[in-house]
């Protein structure tokens, strides 16, 4: 038995505690259904905005709304005093049709021309990918006869310390400092663009890189402020971490039994087909990476966003103070860690079978693109939601199928363990899969429908798009 | 004893008998095996010399390369340096900031590895050999590879010279306990130590996986170590950082052993498995664990775990007589009038490189940090001068005026500090 049980929020508690009302949704809308909590996107926020008021410094928190397409966090959000981050016109188009002004709303990532038209139609925030970007985004400005400012932020790609010499990954959005020092010249001498600041975004669970990176924006601010602009700060991008998991015992146990038993063939398969998770042995040695993040945090998102505050970079001290005194802000899009207990996808038992080898697969009506985010697995144990009275214990664990018609449709390739037997017409609920699990890469793959959302706000409840926000 | 190079020091380090009353057991005799007498002080000068010694001719034109984060590292180096050349490290394993100043300081490059990706890229190699093969692809002629965790040459020294030492010194041993990190000194002594006495019994030590021990690895990172054998050993011993410092300083208080957390960590382990058999033996066994580094450079390490062991004394401070009282503060609104009236010397308290960027025109610059020299034993300044002091917010210029008022200076604090100036638009001025 290697369990992973899930941290559930006591909203989300509540919701699974009516065993009855969770049957009559799926029987209404379907498996897989997505719920949404709309108003925990508020309570994320503050326990950030708490984290920028122990530092007393200004920060703003950009949504990242990549991480979801619910309509009812837009509007919740609509009216907070959060901002959007958007990374297509359509979510741009969505976040303005919920309400949210285009002052309130910055676009990231690549962009077409029809994109950065709206966004400057709307005087929505840029953040600049190449030098190439910042030409078409004048050139537009010209055709449409713009006349205010287009504020930007200028996304980094290079990061240099003099004191510590870290390792870069190869990355490709972004200016490296020698075209970002050519910007400052270009946007000196600009009317057409106001200059918010400079902006990375790093995926890493490496502190000491996060804070090469600052000292590489802060160092780079300075020489703009120099050259006579007025930056608002720097903004550091989302990647903050979510701890799924309660119990950080479970997860080491459990991530040393899929390594086990690739070494080792008596022990049990953890894997669909030994297929190891990323992990494989080679002449009884462990080579390869997990193919899942560790589900398991020690701290969480606000702590992190407080270590980071708290460090100190070689040149410039404690990054929080450093802040403070030079009367910058700091802006952050954060979108898993923000989406953190916002949602839950149920999905129901179909049939069950046994495999060649022996192994139990469990069919669910729910497929892969309904909780896959870029191939990463989910790691942590869905809750069993059974109508029947007698429950069986379990002998073993059981695998995860989905409903394509093929043989590499698992919800998880892991095995997981349950206490009881599943039968037909059992619900699984996946706990906390707002944040780019539900829908990230959803798709209507052999004609299977797309999963309906539910947005509740304590014991009323609505469809996703007819959420009505109240101020918190 | 007349050394001809320091090399020559390595290895024939002694074994000490550990007190019973130290370990606690009736009827084992428990030995260090000295390695902390080593000439760079610990164990790794073996490993380093043993993979070194085959190339000494190569290294006036090559550097070494290796991914370690501690003492292999500065074995390596010290050998490296001897003969013209240097080390190479690329690691994200150094969480111990003094191995890394040391490190620094005898010329040492360090290269940290990014740290893995968080949302999981499948173009992402996410492994730290990885980065060494690419950096030695770059250039093949230029690097020695070290490989400390799959070359033989790491064991093999420990089998030829660690082991010797201790059948020359004990004869039978029934029981060998080491920390298994690259695993090559256990493994090599213990083998060696086995052919004198075929009824051994190995015991590895690793560390609990959400723990950290310098140079031990925890259950999973020795499944990807090279040199890792695990049927070697009758039985492998989890300990925690806790409790390795425990016994840590059993060693230093009760042995006269200066020993280290990792020293700490073997020494646990084998109490806790020889905890087990003691009570079933009829007879007297030897049982040796290798004392592996000592303790100095990891205060940091400690005083993480153990704050209550390094506390220091409080210090008497200026900021212990402050009284606090609204009078001194000046509000943003009225400043500019009251800096006309008053003619203050105005006295910025935040960082020079933040005061440069901006600030209150004619004002000075003293850092809040560097104040308490001052501020402890004197104060600096007239008291017939009127004093304006700003901070970021006004609570630290706050607290600086109020001692000083209390010390009959006519000191005042900017309410709000230099964000409510800039707030209320007034003057700011760059050094450039």
């Amino acid at each position: 038995m290697f369990t992973l049980t899930p941290v559930i929020a006591s909203h989300i508690e509540d919701t699974l505690s009516d065993g009855n009302k969770i049957q009559e949704w799926v029987t209404a809308f379907g498996s897989p259904l997505n719920l949404i909590y709309p108003k925990t996107v508020v309570s994320n926020i503050e326990r950030f905005q708490e984290v920028f008021e122990s530092h007393k410094i200004k920060g703003e928190i950009f949504y990242a709304y990549k991480a979801n397409k619910s309509v009812a966090i837009l509007k919740q959000l609509a009216v907070s005093n959060a901002k959007i981050d958007v990374a297509s016109e359509k979510q741009l188009q969505k976040a303005l049709s919920a309400g949210v002004v285009g002052q309130r709303i910055e676009a990231t990532g690549p962009k077409n021309a029809s994109f950065i038209r709206l966004a400057l139609l709307q005087g929505v925030v840029l953040n600049v990918n190449s030098p190439q970007e910042v030409e078409t985004i004048v050139a537009l400005r010209q055709e449409l006869k713009i006349t205010g400012a287009t504020p930007v932020f200028i996304r980094l790609k290079e990061f240099k310390s003099g004191k510590i010499d870290i390792v870069q990954k190869d990355t490709k959005f972004g200016l490296s400092i020698e075209e970002a020092r050519k910007a400052i010249e270009k946007l000196k001498n600009s009317k057409d663009l106001e200059f918010y600041g400079f902006s990375f975004h790093l995926s890493t669970i490496s502190e000491q890189e996060r804070v090469v990176a600052i000292e590489q924006s802060l160092a780079l601010t300075l020489e703009a402020i120099k050259a006579g602009l007025t930056p608002r700060g720097i903004n550091i991008g989302g990647g903050f971490s979510a701890n799924f998991l309660k119990n950080e015992k479970e997860w080491h146990e459990y991530v040393s039994a899929i390594k086990d038993s690739l070494i080792n063939p008596n022990k049990p398969s953890m894997s669909w087909n030994q297929s190891g998770m990323g992990y494989w042995a080679e002449r009884g040695k462990i080579r390869g990476s997990a193919k899942f993040s560790d589900f398991y945090r020690s701290y969480d998102q606000f702590q992190e966003l407080d270590k980071v505050l708290s460090s100190k970079t070689p040149s410039f001290g404690i990054i929080g103070q450093f802040l403070q005194e030079n009367m910058l802000t700091l802006f952050i899009e954060p979108g898993r860690s923000l989406l953190d207990q916002v949602g839950i996808t149920l999905a129901k038992v179909v049939s069950i079978n046994k495999s060649l080898k022996g192994e139990t697969v469990v069919f669910l009506d729910m497929n892969r693109s309904h909780i896959n985010s870029i191939e990463l697995e989910f790691m942590s144990d869905p809750v069993v939601i059974s109508t029947k009275e007698k429950i069986k214990p379990a002998t073993d664990g059981v695998f995860l199928s989905g409903n394509l018609c093929l043989p590499h449709d698992f919800i998880c390739g892991r095995k997981v363990f349950f206490k009881q037997e599943l039968e037909p017409g059992d619900i699984l609920a996946f706990i906390n899969t707002a944040g780019y699990f539900m829908d990230f890469t959803e798709s209507e793959t052999i004609q299977h429908p797309m999963a309906h959302k539910i947005a509740i706000d304590s014991s009323t409840w609505f469809v996703d798009e007819k959420y009505e926000p109240k101020f918190n | 004893m007349l050394a001809q190079s320091i090399t020559d020091l390595i290895g024939n380090t002694p074994l000490l008998k550990i007190p019973s009353e130290v370990h606690g057991l009736k009827n084992i005799e428990v030995y260090a095996k000295l390695e902390l007498l080593n000439p760079w002080g610990s164990v790794k000068d073996r490993t380093a010399w043993g993979i070194l010694k085959p190339h000494l001719d190569e290294l006036n034109d090559k550097l070494v390369i290796e991914s370690s984060s501690g003492n292999t590292a500065k074995a390596l180096q010290m050998i490296a340096s001897l003969h013209g050349s240097s080390l190479k490290t690329i690691t994200n394993r150094i969480k111990v900031p003094e191995a890394k100043d040391v490190l620094k300081l005898i010329g040492t490059q360090i290269q940290e590895l990014p740290g893995k990706s968080d949302c999981y890229d499948p173009n992402d190699p996410n492994d730290p050999i990885v980065y060494i093969q690419q950096e030695i692809a770059k250039d093949p002629e230029k690097y020695i590879y070290g490989d400390q965790y799959f070359n033989d040459l790491n064991r093999k020294i420990h089998y030829d010279t660690t082991g010797k030492e201790i059948i020359d010194d004990l004869g039978k041993v029934d029981y060998f306990i080491g920390g298994l990190g690259t695993t090559g000194s256990t493994l090599g002594a213990a083998q060696r130590v086995k052919e004198h006495n075929p009824e051994l019994v190995a015991i590895g030590v690793v560390a609990e996986k959400e723990d950290y021990i310098p140079g031990i690895r925890n259950h999973d990172e020795t499944l990807e170590v090279g040199l890792f054998n695990p049927e070697f050993y009758s039985e492998i011993v989890t300990v925690n950082s806790h409790d390795s410092l425990e016994a840590m300083m059993k060693l230093i208080k009760g042995s006269g052993l200066l020993a280290g957390p990792t020293t700490g960590a073997s020494f646990l382990g084998a109490l806790k498995y020889l905890k087990e058999v003691d009570d079933t033996l009829t007879e007297t066994k030897k049982a040796v664990f290798i004392a592996c580094d000592r303790v100095e450079w990891y205060t940091s390490y400690i005083k993480d775990r153990k704050p209550e062991w390094l506390g220091e004394a409080h210090s008497e401070s200026w900021k212990d007589d402050v009284r606090p009282n609204a009078e001194t503060d000046v509000s943003a609104d009225r400043a500019t009038q009251w800096i006309d009236d008053n003619q203050p010397l105005v006295i910025d308290l935040r960082q020079p490189i933040s005061f440069k960027m901006a600030h209150i025109p004619e004002s000075i610059n003293m850092p809040y940090d560097q104040l308490d020299p001052m501020l402890n034993t004197t104060n600096p300044f007239s008291t017939k001068q009127k004093l304006l002091f700003v901070c970021p917010l006004g609570e630290k210029s706050s607290l600086v005026a109020n001692y000083l008022a209390g010390k009959n200076a006519q000191a005042f604090s900017l309410q709000g500090g230099i964000n409510a100036w800039r707030d209320q638009n007034l003057s700011l001025e760059r050094d450039l």
